[in-house]
């Protein structure tokens, strides 16, 4: 049987990590709650008028907790929603901008409670924010086939003629091509790469380029626009040609627009020149 | 064929999973491969050669007045930087980092006069001893992992309590690290807007705040 002193133990190391420090009109209540990188949450807690509040004291966004940038994910996002729905936190603003996250109670019975959810909302997207979400098997196939296709059209056509991974439109930055080739004057011809490590990154990507090769029609630039080519990886493992063969079709309808398999790029010679 | 590309592929995520274990564990490796080198960058005597450090740039965060000047040591060719960071609304929250970014991306050793408290995760470290509050130095211990601790200054409320003003604290931050203005001297930090009459030390994150 294991002494019930060890609870006692447990329970006073964990209230000891309780501490106060006094800002003015705020009270700074460093809580038990620590990070997976390693920092406890402080909640910041300011009587006014008829209620109190407490805050993150902005810390969250100052960049107190994290050393990067906040990060922009879309996955990351959906979890920080998630917590600060569940807790009902709400959100505002100081004069420099700052985004600060709290909660507001009218009776003082409330106010444990809701430094409870402040601070377990704090300490999980703080340590959510750590979870690197990027698919990298994706990322590194990109890179690579990018700089495969990138090298093999280098060394089709004259250096001064063409720009990669540049926009169409450089002063709009929407548009962006990884390859905007001008072989002459009044012409220009598009590429762009198709990728994809599965079935769903792959189909993504003929999407993107369908997308652009539309878009650049509807610019002013686009009664220049000679061709659209777009250079399918089919080595990638996302490539499986039964349940994708309509979409590259789909791409094909366009005007102009041309698509080659990597394993036939000595085709796009004759395109290019 | 068939087994190139099988070796390939597991040779890519094996790779994927060794960035996915250094994320998790955090240590920082260059430190841990080799810690005498660490020791020696950090006790080694270095220097620096602005006699006034004149603090009124905004830095990389928006909030924050930076200056950084160039350090010192002779057995080392790449740049090393010491920063030196103010809060725009809060003068006496202050950090003095040196940087060392051939070897370390983040600083290698810190000083935080206010801010968030650290936890010293550390097995035979009682749970309350592994909490340390500002002010605090940061350094890292012989397996890359970022620990904070307090001086005796900063535990004796007395000294404590004058470390709270920026040029008697950087003294005991080039002490700390080995850090010296030429001979035996230290430097002056001015920051602009204090000596033009204007001091902010507003350390209530939220005053002026609308929370509706």
């Amino acid at each position: 049987m294991i002494p019930v002193e060890i609870f006692s133990d447990i329970k006073n190391s964990f209230g000891s990590l309780w501490k106060i420090k006094e800002r003015g009109n705020t009270l700074e209540i460093i809580t038990p709650f620590a990070t997976t990188n390693d920092k406890f949450v402080s909640v910041f807690l300011t009587m006014s008028e008829n209620s109190f509040v407490i805050s993150d004291g902005g810390w969250v966004h100052n960049g107190l907790y994290i050393d990067t940038e906040f990060p922009d994910d879309s996955n990351f996002k959906k979890v920080l929603y998630h917590y600060q729905n569940t807790f009902n936190i709400s959100e505002t603003k100081n004069r420099a901008g700052v985004l600060y996250y709290y909660l507001k109670v009218d009776d003082k019975i409330d106010i444990p409670s809701a430094v409870f959810d402040i601070s377990t909302f704090i300490q999980s997207i703080i340590s959510t924010s750590e979870v690197n979400f990027e698919d990298i098997k994706e990322r590194e196939l990109k890179k690579r086939f990018d700089t495969n296709a990138n090298n093999f059209i280098k060394s089709l056509i004259p250096k001064d003629k063409f720009k990669m991974n540049a926009f169409l439109n450089p002063d709009k930055k929407d548009l962006k091509f990884n390859v905007i080739y001008t072989p002459k004057k009044d012409a220009i011809i598009l590429l762009n790469y198709i990728t994809g490590s599965n079935l769903n990154h792959f189909s993504s990507s003929i999407f993107k380029t369908n997308a652009l090769f539309e878009m650049a029609h509807d610019t002013l630039i686009s009664k220049f626009i000679t061709s659209e080519i777009a250079l399918i990886d089919n080595t990638a493992e996302g490539f499986i040609q039964d349940r994708i063969a309509h979409y590259i079709s789909h791409l094909e309808r366009l005007k102009n627009t041309k698509s080659i398999y990597w394993s036939e790029r000595e085709n796009l010679k004759s395109l290019l020149n | 064929m068939q087994n190139i590309l099988i070796n390939l592929l597991f040779l890519n995520n094996h790779k994927s999973l060794e960035i996915y274990i250094n994320m998790a564990t955090k240590a920082a490796k260059s430190i841990k491969e080799n810690y005498e080198f660490y020791n020696n960058l950090l006790q080694k005597r270095k220097s620096i050669f602005s006699r006034i450090i004149d603090i009124k740039e905004v830095g990389n965060n928006h909030n924050t007045l930076e200056k950084i000047e160039t350090v010192h040591h002779e057995e080392i060719e790449d740049p090393m930087v010491l920063i030196v960071d103010v809060k725009l609304n809060n003068h006496n929250f202050f950090q003095f980092k040196l940087r060392y970014k051939e070897y370390l991306e983040q600083p290698f050793f810190r000083f935080d006069s206010d801010g968030e408290t650290h936890r010293n995760k550390l097995k035979g470290v009682p749970l309350d001893q592994q909490q340390v509050t500002p002010p605090h130095f940061h350094k890292f211990n012989e397996n890359g992992i970022e620990i904070a601790y307090k001086t005796d200054k900063l535990t004796d409320e007395n000294e404590r309590k004058a470390l709270e003003d920026i040029n008697l604290c950087i003294v005991h931050f080039f002490h700390e690290s080995n850090l010296r203005l030429e001979e035996d001297d230290f430097p002056q930090i001015i920051i602009e807007s204090d000596s033009l009459g204007l001091t902010f030390a507003n350390d209530d994150p939220n005053s002026n705040v609308n929370f509706l």
